[in-house]
């Protein structure tokens, strides 16, 4: 899978956010978003998405245009802001629920998941009872299950604890060994020291590649 | 996908609409006492109590309850669909087309509708029971229901139509709205007017989803930013 954002602009009420983006996303590598609050990130993420709709440009999914075709981004999961689940389910039963929209996983998947973001001892414990940590993985979960072949995460690691964002990260990276387009937008220098193979900043509304590491560093 | 949306709309009205649903409920008891109203017409009184009677010939809480049924189905049909827009875009709609979602929606309020109508329409009976007033026969309090149903939900596709006007343009959104209120002004709004007439509100019905969904369909993303921003 290819992600290209061609000549890709946003403005909100005539106030440029993004201006004249050109980003080549592949398969196989994990990419990172840095810059300031409110540099455009997650508006970047959700135009990927499909969400928000450029000013100019395009956004092409192996060729085919997004924006043209009026749908949503292709075989995608993320996690952008905290997604909101059903408070009186339990962690697994809001997976469950979730994975019963596509029906491409049972119960085994949704387990092995929960196994990867450390939430299998508070699996059944309901939503509403969760912390804020607990929140996260269940978001990071829902993105992870259903392997998809891109995954987008804003600030992933938000009030995880450590031992889980190590563990976290090693999935990562293993996803994208098998193949999948990861993009991590995140102000952790950490994460994208270990996780990332080309990190862009974003600045005034540009965006530029500011580094690319080599994969055998890892 | 049905039960999923179901779940997550009964969350969000018993999370966010708690007092809402409270009030509307007092509300519903308190105008009950519009009996006093209505001395020894007891149909008319259980026509007004649930909302179907204009009031032009009675009280004017006839016409209160009309506009309380009204607003609150408008109010619960918007609040729903925003609500779905503003808090699931990762969860739901990465895992669903555009149409899916909203033909699941309509039927999901549909649903929600149809238990709503119950609850008021238990209330209603129960205090005629209750107050040994005498009910209408089955067949009828079923033909209403039905009927009540079927222009509720009108209303309701009528409203989510004119909200995605409104995105686009509020001065096509106030033109459209002004000749509507000019056509509901000249037509009865007494539901029971419609008895025999169910075809034309299903139709109507039909044509303004219809309108509502291709709006949707091409300007979803629209919607999206209008919303989340």
């Amino acid at each position: 899978m290819v992600i290209k954002l061609e000549n890709l602009s946003k403005e909100f009420k005539g106030v440029p956010v993004l201006e004249d983006v050109n980003l080549t996303l592949e398969s196989g590598h994990i990419y990172g978003f840095v810059g300031p609050n409110g540099c455009g990130k997650s508006v970047l993420l959700k135009i990927i998405c499909g969400f928000y709709q450029p000013t100019t440009g395009s956004v092409l999914f192996d060729g085919e245009d997004i924006i043209k075709k009026a749908s949503f981004a292709p075989d995608t999961r993320a996690l952008i802001e905290r997604p909101s689940f059903i408070p009186y389910l339990t962690g697994y039963e809001n997976l469950a629920s979730l994975a019963n929209i596509q029906k491409k996983i049972g119960k085994k998947e949704i387990e092995e998941t929960l196994e990867k973001v450390n939430l299998t001892k508070d699996a059944n414990k309901k939503y509403a009872t969760y912390s804020l940590g607990m929140k996260q993985k269940l978001g990071i979960a829902q993105v992870l299950m259903e392997d998809p072949a891109i995954m987008l995460f804003d600030e992933p690691f938000n009030g995880i604890e450590e031992d889980t964002v190590i563990k976290i990260r090693k999935v990562l990276l293993e996803e994208a060994k098998k193949g999948k387009l990861i993009v991590v937008a995140s102000h952790l220098k950490e994460d994208i020291e270990v996780l990332v193979d080309q990190v862009y900043k974003f600045d005034g509304g540009h965006v530029k590649l500011w580094k690319e590491e080599k994969k055998e560093k890892k | 996908m049905i039960s999923f949306l179901f779940q997550r709309n009964v969350a969000y009205l018993l999370q966010k609409k708690k007092l809402f649903l409270f009030l509307f409920s007092v509300l519903l008891c308190f105008l009950l006492l519009a009996k006093m109203y209505y001395p020894n017409r007891d149909y008319d009184f259980f026509l007004a109590s649930l909302g179907l009677d204009n009031g032009i010939d009675g009280p004017i809480l006839a016409f209160v309850l009309l506009l309380v049924y009204i607003g609150t189905i408008c109010y619960l049909k918007l609040s729903l669909f925003l609500s779905e827009l503003v808090s699931s875009p990762e969860t739901l709609f990465l895992r669903i087309s555009p149409s899916r979602w909203f033909f699941g929606h309509q039927l999901v309020d549909l649903i929600l509708l149809l238990f709503l109508k119950i609850v008021i329409y238990g209330i209603v009976l129960l205090f005629f029971v209750i107050t040994s007033l005498s009910l209408p026969s089955a067949s009828s309090v079923l033909s209403l229901f039905f009927l009540d149903i079927l222009i509720s939900f009108f209303l309701q596709i009528l409203i989510l139509f004119c909200y995605f006007i409104s995105t686009k343009s509020w001065i096509l959104c106030f033109v459209i709205g002004l000749v509507f209120l000019i056509v509901l002004s000249q037509l009865n709004m007494n539901f029971v007017y419609y008895l025999g007439k169910e075809w034309l509100v299903f139709l109507l019905g039909i044509v303004f989803t219809l309108g509502s969904y291709l709006f949707y369909r091409k300007y979803f993303v629209l919607l999206f930013e209008k919303v989340r921003r």
